[in-house]
């Protein structure tokens, strides 16, 4: 990367006790750096987005996520204003956006994601701008806003007096911004703003709201443009590695890969769904034995699901027909729903080989509406459902308490890990330990299911140690006889 | 169909089938207002031939033996009716505009959605928990007024809130309505954006594991506030009463409701009414409820509050009975298919007809005109010269849609061009 960040020691020479330090980043640093910098500085942001992540997964309102947010910020990428650190500040703070913005442009899914947790930063600081920060902010960035007219906003002010949420300054007297709808876009979806035809009145205190979105739309913007020269510049030897690892550091969303573990056969999913199953899953599972049927986003993140853990096209199709011809015609099931799991494998439409749902996209995308059972029960049921649920589960009384604690905390994803370490307790069986393997339990709802198996393979193995000896030299005969035909295929070969 | 429809003298229609391949060919031959489709669906777009809006929408057909064919498309309304009395579809989805010709979705690289209205779907079906004349896939003039209710508030927002002209009503051929808006700002909303209004709109949540059904925080949003005033006399009508969904009309149905109270105040109107509960009206049972609610006060005793009734509690009421219920689904993306106007329900034969929104509590959707009415009146009228349109109910449905939403919008157009033509003049200085 080339020299000097021109803006910034422009800025600095011109108000040197006080700068705006907030970033619309539009213009790329150049300049020098070592690699190393390079990766502390993209990893330190990351930290930072991930922070976010997993607050806003919990639920946290933008307050609360403020609070929690601000002592990580100040430790990994602080601004200050002024004094000695603030050039270089700023400089990390630029270059680090830069380089994620470039990782992070890879896929559409990385796009969103960097998009969404920027924007929350950003929001984060524009609300720790103090005094007239804010207004300098704008100003320096030419952002200009239309002020409502006091005659105007006099005119609707039992309206205006209605939206809760703006810091104790009365609609009275109260400084509003007009502004397209458009541009208040996460206010509406809050219900926090008066509209009144197409135009949103944005009170002072929410313009910070209008000047996200902004920043949204322009970052937006920007990321498909990156995606452009994200091959150039993992071409270079030096950045390639760098910038597929930052983007690895994330996500855990791991593909859960299932070599180690048999596949399944639709006979065993009754029992997997019992012993094996997360309860997002076993929600849907009950809830098709029951109905036979399930809808869209149900059959969805069952079916995907049930593909990752390893059950062929032609067993899924098996599967479902089974249930769904309890209530309808073989030909109807064929028609309306065998296509839909053709193209889950990918032998269909775009021919896309879909991955199985994450918790993340279970947690945040997934709300069920009335007659859908999908999601993550922990989010998305209420306490009593939840503790109905959990009342016939293996787990004790106070593993239950423990596990809805954790769910009214939204600590949805640990829940769920809680619930997995009751269900999958650490024993010692003839003399063998039987552990379960936590990687990714909480995070995946796939992993949960392939720790599972795998723990109870094992506890299988324990308590039977005479059929797991002869598994063993069965396998080892069967290697040996491979070998030795890969030995005559040489041989005949030669 | 009711039983009343067959008694009437001339329903020569209303015995056998009112959906078939015949009756649609038929349909598909002489009646389908492929004309007024078009002129709607190119949105006045000059680009000629495949760059046009309507050239880049895709139409996805569902064939007779449930077959799906995707990204079908067509340049101007002749091309249209060769489509479909090719196909002879029995259900026509509309779906985006995308970035190039749909038909060629698999060979451009970037293939995506661009503009597409704003859609609502409301289903009969998802009011299941609260009414109780029908289930289901049923619907009846009774259970039809939640959609009236659904209706008004939509609209009232759509149009005060957002400032939206272009929007028109359609009858989706069973059991709901669907919403087209189709303002430009509409059409290029983003998804995200989509979410956003939709969430706006949202009120009622919850499924069968989620038992609170609505969320609300005082003071009430304007828009909910003025939900609550076109909704309440409706509530009153249509919800409350022996003749609607009796809600405070038997001791069973308002006990349901008196647990929703503060458990003190519940159980003591609970006695109350077993005792004299024949004695007043549902109204009056409602306004007694109503007089119980007082706003809260910040300093508000411990005790005070028990006894008394959270001023939300009667918004909730009212707004868990009857305030409109989306499939959000169907309105947050951008490329969701929806069912095309004056396409036919296959089930029900019945045709997908624009309906008047000022209108919706008197629309009957037990009466809306089939494919085998449509295939009589023609019949009976086959000598008349007009057009066959004329000769048949549709005529009605086809020139509302015209008069009142194409005309309109067309009219729109014609001003943002002159508009931005004087804009242009301007700045070259030759007006």
């Amino acid at each position: 990367m080339l020299v000097g960040n021109r803006r910034s020691t422009a800025r600095a020479s011109a108000a040197p006790s006080q700068r705006v330090t907030v970033s619309l980043y539009e213009k790329p640093p150049r300049e020098e750096m070592t690699l190393e910098e390079f990766e502390v500085f993209a990893v330190d942001r990351l930290k930072v987005l991930r922070t976010i992540d997993a607050l806003r997964q919990k639920g946290f309102k933008p307050k609360e996520l403020e609070a929690e947010l601000a002592p990580v910020v100040r430790e990994l990428l602080p601004l200050a204003s002024a004094g000695p650190q603030a050039p270089s500040d700023a400089r990390k703070d630029s270059v680090s956006h830069f380089i994620l913005r470039l990782a992070y442009s890879r896929s559409e899914e990385l796009r969103r994601w960097f998009l969404t947790q920027e924007c929350a930063l950003f929001r984060h600081r524009l609300s720790r701008l103090r005094g007239d920060g804010f207004a300098r902010f704008l100003r320096e960035h030419g952002l200009r806003f239309e002020e409502v007219p006091d005659s105007e906003r006099d005119a609707r002010v039992t309206s205006l007096a209605r939206i809760k949420n703006y810091e104790n300054v009365p609609a009275q007297t109260a400084t509003y911004y007009r502004v397209p709808f458009l541009e208040a876009i996460d206010l509406i979806g809050r219900r926090e703003v008066y509209l009144e035809k197409g135009y949103a009145y944005v009170p002072q205190a929410k313009l910070h709201s209008i000047v996200v979105s902004r920043f949204r739309a322009s970052l937006s913007r920007s990321l498909a443009k990156a995606s452009g020269s994200l091959a150039a510049a993992a071409a270079d030897p030096r950045l390639g590695p760098l910038l597929t690892n930052v983007e690895k550091h994330d996500l855990e969303r791991q593909d859960v890969d299932d070599d180690d573990i048999e596949g399944i056969t639709p006979e065993q999913i009754d029992a997997l769904a019992d012993q094996s199953m997360p309860l997002c899953m076993q929600q849907l599972h009950y809830a098709l034995k029951r109905d036979h049927k399930l809808k869209h986003w149900g059959r969805q993140q069952y079916g995907l699901f049930l593909k990752a853990a390893g059950l062929s096209m032609e067993d899924q199709l098996r599967f479902f027909q089974a249930e769904f011809t309890k209530i309808m015609t073989h030909d109807q099931f064929s028609k309306e729903y065998a296509y839909n799991i053709r193209h889950r494998y990918g032998k269909e439409g775009k021919r896309t080989e879909y991955s199985p749902y994450g918790c993340y996209k279970l947690v945040m995308d997934m709300a069920p509406g009335p007659g859908e059972y999908h999601g993550c029960p922990y989010r998305h049921f209420d306490a009593d459902h939840l503790a109905a649920v959990l009342s016939k589960t293996s787990l004790d009384a106070g593993e239950q308490s423990l596990v809805l604690g954790k769910a009214k905390e939204r600590n949805y994803q640990i829940a769920c890990q809680r619930h997995f370490e009751f269900a999958h307790k650490k024993q010692t069986v003839n003399g063998k330990k039987v552990v379960a393997n936590l990687d990714g339990v909480g995070n995946h709802p796939n992993a949960w299911f392939k720790a599972s198996r795998v723990y109870h393979q094992d506890l299988h193995a324990a308590e039977h140690p005479e059929e797991a000896k002869a598994k063993e030299e069965e396998r080892a005969k069967g290697i040996a006889a491979a070998n030795q035909s890969q030995v005559e295929g040489m041989v005949l070969a030669n | 169909m009711s039983a009343m429809d067959l008694d009437q003298p001339g329903a020569g229609w209303a015995s056998g089938p009112q959906f078939d391949p015949d009756l649609l060919r038929l349909y598909y031959a002489r009646l389908f207002p492929y004309d007024q489709w078009c002129k709607w669906m190119a949105y006045n777009s000059d680009e000629p031939g495949t760059g046009s809006q309507l050239a880049r929408r895709e139409l996805s057909l569902t064939l007779a033996d449930d077959v799906y064919i995707r990204y079908q498309c067509f340049t101007n309304a002749k091309e249209m009716k060769t489509l479909m009395t090719k196909r002879q579809p029995h259900k026509i989805d509309i779906g985006a505009v995308f970035n190039c010709v749909p038909r060629d979705h698999l060979s451009v690289k970037n293939f995506r959605p661009e503009s597409r209205e704003l859609v609502f779907d409301i289903d009969l079906s998802d009011y299941d928990d609260v009414r109780t004349c029908c289930q289901g896939a049923t619907v009846c003039k009774k259970c039809w007024q939640y959609m009236t209710c659904a209706v008004k508030v939509c609209e009232s927002a759509l149009r005060e809130d957002f400032g939206f002209e272009h929007i028109v009503w359609i009858y989706s051929g069973r059991r709901g309505v669907h919403c087209w808006v189709c303002d430009e700002t509409a059409r290029e909303l983003t998804n995200d954006a989509r979410l956003a209004i939709i969430k706006y709109f949202s009120v009622v949540s919850g499924n069968e594991n989620q038992a609170k059904k609505t969320q609300l925080s005082s003071p009430l949003h304007p828009s909910l506030e003025r939900a609550y005033r076109l909704l309440e006399p409706l509530f009153v009508e249509h919800v409350i009463g022996e003749n609607g969904q009796g809600l405070l009309a038997s001791s069973e149905r308002w006990e349901t409701l008196l647990k929703t109270l503060p458990e003190e105040i519940g159980g003591q109107i609970s006695k109350h009414w077993e005792k004299n509960g024949n004695d007043t009206s549902p109204l009056e049972k409602w306004e007694a409820l109503k007089g119980l609610c007082v706003s809260e006060k910040p300093n508000q005793a411990k005790k005070q509050k028990r006894t008394s009734v959270p001023e939300l509690w009667k918004y909730e009421t009212v707004f868990s009975q009857c305030y409109p219920r989306l499939d959000e689904n169907v309105s947050k993306h951008r490329n969701h298919l929806l069912k095309s106007p004056f396409a036919a329900h296959p089930k029900t034969g019945r045709v997908c007809v624009p309906f008047d929104a000022k209108k919706v509590s008197t629309f009957d959707p037990t009466t809306v005109v089939t494919l085998r009415q449509l295939a009589y009146e023609l019949d009976q009228h086959s000598g008349d010269d007009v057009l066959d349109l004329d000769k048949t109910s549709l005529a009605h449905s086809v020139r509302f849609f015209e008069k009142d939403f194409l005309h309109p919008m067309m009219r729109a157009w014609g001003r943002a061009r002159r508009d931005d033509a004087e804009y242009a003049a301007a700045l070259k200085g030759d007006f």
